[in-house]
């Protein structure tokens, strides 16, 4: 970059006359055809043409050299060939093998491909100090990507280029590419530049050269590539091989007389190395300036007024500089050398040098290194390029950290480095970007994935799911004998008070393995809170217990889970465990899995209800902070359960209606949830044809044993379906009714459930998104279970309502209340308590799994229904709609 | 009654194809259908026939259908800004 050339405050220019304008809009036409017809190119065309032009661009490198050192004055011929052969060779080396026509890149594990699609139509503006080399990198480039571009070379540079782009041009048509694929202003003109520039047909502006340039192309309002001002600082640290380093520096800011803006700008030497390094430079050829001279050095190539370098001294060779500046030297010098003190407009030679001068700086330690190449680096060369020299990985790590640049070479020559393919894996580029550092939109080598609009063909994706449950499960009479074979030395047995009477826990104990010490831990019959877990886990500490056995209903199998946690994880945090998560598998909180100790779960339910024997759901209430915590990780399924029904013979007959509902609800949201799966589904049908089947048997005659085994089988089948597919709504109506009225939970469920299913088989006001379910299916699955059920009906909607009566007639039978009315709740209290219902069911993660997205003044709807009770729901059913869906 | 001139177009004689398209819409003014099905891409000859072409179909104020164009094809004109002037068939 030059930065003498940027002018930020130039008024906008006029606009081309009549004739010029017509002109110019033909240009553009014959651009926006060649890139019509380029769409319908394949591949091996495309890479045909970019061959052919490669090869002539080889082929003419040393002409077109020649060409732009006559006519610019600046650089070096040699490298100028240099240039041109690594502009072409090496960029076809990179291109040769890539896609840029339809599918460039399958990700298959992702379902995932991205589809090239060209630009159109570049306006191309090319540079004083890499003339030549640019325009044919950028030919190919644009030819590669099957792009149309319209070029716009510096005006000092005019020729060269136009001959560059009409070599390439000859060779592009020979080869098949559309006529006027590639195109040249006929003259330099700023107006004419910024007319096109603002085209409604350029795609894309690809602006290299000096800060003026640069700033128009992104104030354009155009999509614009554009790389900033460089000013590469150097870090020399005393590890680095001194020899090697000062040949690289050597190579890189003599190269070309220094042109290539990554090109080493100030060098930070460590103290202990400074002296060696400095009279290694002179001994191969570098003169190093006294204060004098440095003086004399400043004032000739730095304008004083502007802080920039002076243009006069681009690109010129070092004798010809210290010529400018009264400085005597070698006449075989390669490069002057220059000491300051500091980095700013104090110290002139601290910025950007596009010639061979080198400021070098003497730094005491390793920090304050780092801080003058920070200094350096932003003192005009933010996001373009940055070099250390050193063996020290950990020197070089932190330099990378500190320093804002988009190329961080190491141990090579920064200019030939940073264009990437010569010393290292960069992409070649004669493009740099320079990230938002340096007013850009990347701080990558520009190359031919800059020039294609990437399209992303993203196919559905085939979520996994998962079936989760014990490792084992033993069921029917006796089950309980299965105890013994489970070798332990300490086994706590966690159990509330009542089955301590009714003799359950003796029986539990005399099957144990005989060797093991058993101790027995009692707790409340009620949802734990921290301090029962407390206990839980001391005692199991002081016990050092390997077996747990959780003998009892939800709240105790919750306590054991929680106790065994803790005990296993004493550092678990059982508030941030809770927080709410969307999908399990992407939840921001993760279950501990390093364990302090471990200890085997076997959960003995003696409900017919919760399942919590085979869930992964824990609820604990924090008296002290007035709430539930719900914990859910698949860590928390016990290891084992114990499905007996000899615990459950003495239930009560309301204790077994409402936790036969609890357990129907289950296996009714399951089937329909968006998470249910062929294994969900297989678990839940079978819950909801055993519930329908035994649970009144079992109301009616609690001690048939037949009906007790199978409604505790069906609690533990639909527990097994809704641990994989959650539950839904009513799930989440039943939790916030149940704990404001305090209402049991399974007739919480009850009264909500026949209005659910008619809620769910309408057509939804809103769809809930899920990549685990095609279509909207809930209407139907209840239409398959009435099937199952042998309810009748010809359509889905007869069969949903036939199921929705079915579930009144069991409730009837079962005694539950019709409504909410029926509980002795108020209208008007109910009425008051419905905002914070709703806000609470909202809040409740067992919706997120519903079929059917529950709206606010759904939820209101629901509950009102609830309060007016069974009958309603019936009529509600409207699925003719969802028949066509 | 409106007769249509129904053209064939071969990707090798485009512009041979397209002069005989516009002697027709000059002599009657007829509907015309330009075949497309044989024509797997355009070159730029052809583009610029066919643009001279939708001039020519707008002074006439001219009826012109284009039938059985590949996406490919369809995608060229569109980008050249040349699908107002015509109607499309398959």
């Amino acid at each position: 970059m030059i930065a003498p050339e940027a002018k930020p405050n130039t008024p906008e220019p006029p606009k081309p006359d009549a004739a010029r304008i017509a002109h110019l809009e033909e240009l553009v036409h014959r651009a926006k055809m060649a890139a019509a017809i380029f769409t319908q190119f394949t591949q091996e065309e495309v890479d045909r043409i970019v061959k052919a032009v490669t090869l002539a661009g080889l082929q003419n490198a040393q002409r077109l050299a020649r060409l732009a050192i006559e006519e610019t004055g600046l650089g070096v011929m040699e490298d100028k060939v240099i240039k041109n052969m690594v502009a072409t060779e090496f960029a076809y080396n990179f291109v040769k093998d890539k896609r840029t026509v339809g599918i460039i890149r399958e990700y298959p594990e992702r379902n995932l491909s991205e589809i090239a699609e060209p630009i159109g139509v570049l306006f191309s503006l090319t540079p004083i100090t890499n003339p030549t080399s640019t325009v044919l990198f950028k030919c190919i480039m644009a030819l590669k990507t099957r792009n149309a571009v319209v070029f716009a070379p510096h005006p000092k540079a005019w020729n060269c280029c136009s001959e560059a782009i009409k070599t390439m041009y000859e060779a592009a048509v020979e080869a098949g590419a559309p006529e006027h694929c590639l195109l040249c202003l006929d003259s330099p003109s700023l107006i004419d530049n910024a007319y096109l520039m603002s085209h409604k047909d350029v795609g894309l502006i690809d602006a290299t050269g000096g800060p003026g340039v640069v700033k128009a192309a992104y104030s354009s309002g155009k999509p614009a590539l554009g790389v900033g001002a460089g000013n590469t600082p150097v870090y020399f640290e005393k590890s680095a091989d001194i020899g090697a380093a000062v040949v690289d520096i050597l190579i890189s800011k003599t190269f070309d007389n220094g042109t290539i803006c990554a090109s080493e700008q100030t060098l930070v030497i460590d103290d202990e190395v400074f002296d060696n390094v400095l009279s290694k430079f002179a001994q191969l050829g570098a003169h190093i300036c006294n204060q004098e001279e440095t003086t004399l050095l400043e004032r000739t190539v730095i304008d004083p007024k502007t802080g920039f370098m002076q243009p006069l001294a681009v690109g010129q060779k070092a004798i010809d500089i210290a010529r400018f500046a009264g400085i005597r030297v070698q006449p075989a010098t390669k490069l002057l050398i220059a000491e300051i003190h500091g980095v700013g407009r104090e110290y002139p030679l601290s910025v950007e040098k596009l010639f061979p001068v080198l400021a070098v700086y003497r730094a005491k330690s390793v920090n304050e290194a780092l801080r003058v190449c920070v200094d350096v680096n932003h003192a005009g060369g933010l996001g373009h390029t940055a070099v250390i020299f050193s063996r020290n990985d950990e020197v070089i790590q932190r330099f990378g950290n500190a320093i804002n640049a988009g190329r961080v070479i190491v141990n090579s020559p920064g200019a030939i480095g940073a264009l990437g393919a010569v010393y290292n894996d960069l992409v070649p580029t004669f493009s740099f970007g320079c990230g938002t550092g340096g007013g850009n939109s990347t701080t990558d080598n520009v190359n031919i994935y800059h020039y294609l609009n990437i399209k992303r063909l993203a196919r559905r994706t085939q979520n996994h799911m998962w079936f989760r449950v014990p490792n084992q499960i033993y069921f029917n009479m006796n089950a309980v004998d299965n105890l013994r074979q489970f070798p332990s030395q300490s086994t706590v047995i966690v159990t509330n008070p009542i089955l301590d009477r009714v003799g359950h826990l003796n029986i539990v104990r005399r099957h144990i393995y005989p060797k093991a010490h058993v101790h027995v831990l009692v707790i409340p019959d009620a949802e734990p809170d921290v301090k029962v877990i407390a206990k839980g886990v001391e005692a199991l500490n002081f016990q050092k217990a390997d077996q747990i056995v959780a003998l009892g209903g939800g709240s105790v199998i919750d306590a054991a889970k929680i106790m065994k946690l803790k005990y296993e994880s004493p550092d678990a945090d059982l508030q941030e465990l809770a927080a709410p998560f969307l999908d399990l598998r992407k939840r921001v909180v993760e279950y501990p899995t390093e364990k302090l100790n471990r200890a085997r779960l076997i959960a003995i339910p003696t409900t017919s209800g919760t399942g919590s024997e085979v869930t992964p759901f824990a609820v604990l209430i924090d008296k002290d902070r007035g709430c539930k915590v719900t914990l859910a990780d698949y860590s928390l399924t016990p290891d084992v359960a114990i499905v007996d029904p000899q615990f459950v013979m003495s239930m009560p007959k309301a204790l077994t209606a409402d936790t036969g509902i609890d357990c129907l609800t289950h296996a009714l949201e399951a089937a329909v949830s968006n998470y249910a799966s062929p294994y969900t589904d297989s678990n839940a049908m079978q819950a909801i044809r055993l519930a329908f089947k035994y649970l009144p048997i079992v109301y009616e005659d609690p001690q048939n044993e037949e009906a007790r085994c199978m409604m505790h089988n069906a609690a533990c089948i639909a527990a097994m379906a809704f641990s994989n597919a959650s539950v839904g709504v009513n799930h989440a109506l039943a939790h916030a009714f149940g704990a404001r009225f305090g209402v049991a939970h399974g007739r919480a469920n009850a009264l909500m459930l026949p209005h659910v299913i008619a809620y769910n088989a309408a057509v939804p006001a809103k769809f809930m998104p899920s990549p685990y379910t095609e279509g909207y299916v809930a209407h139907k699955k209840y239409a398959t279970i009435a099937d199952l059920l042998g309810l009748g009906g010809h359509t889905i909607d007869e069969k949903v309502a036939r199921l929705i009566a079915a579930v009144e007639q069991l409730l009837d039978r079962l005694e539950v209340p019709q409504s909410v009315a029926d509980l002795g709740i108020a209208k008007d209290e109910y009425e008051r308590a419905l905002p914070d219902l709703i806000r609470v069911a909202f809040d409740d993660p067992s919706w997120r799994s519903n079929p059917r997205m529950p709206l606010m003044g759904e939820l209101i709807d629901l509950y009102r229904k609830a309060y007016e009770g069974r009958g309603a729901a019936a009529k509600d059913v409207v699925t003719k709609e969802l028949q066509a869906v | 009654m409106v007769s249509v001139s129904i053209i064939n177009l071969e990707e090798r004689c485009m512009v041979l194809g397209l002069d005989a398209a516009r002697e027709r819409l000059e002599s009657n003014g007829a509907e015309t259908v330009l075949d497309f099905s044989l024509v797997r891409r355009l070159d730029s000859r052809s583009l610029a026939a066919l643009r001279e072409f939708t001039f020519r179909v707008g002074e006439k104020q001219g009826k012109v259908t284009l039938r059985g164009l590949n996406v490919e094809v369809y995608k060229a004109l569109k980008l050249a800004r040349l699908t107002e002037t015509f109607s499309f068939i398959d």
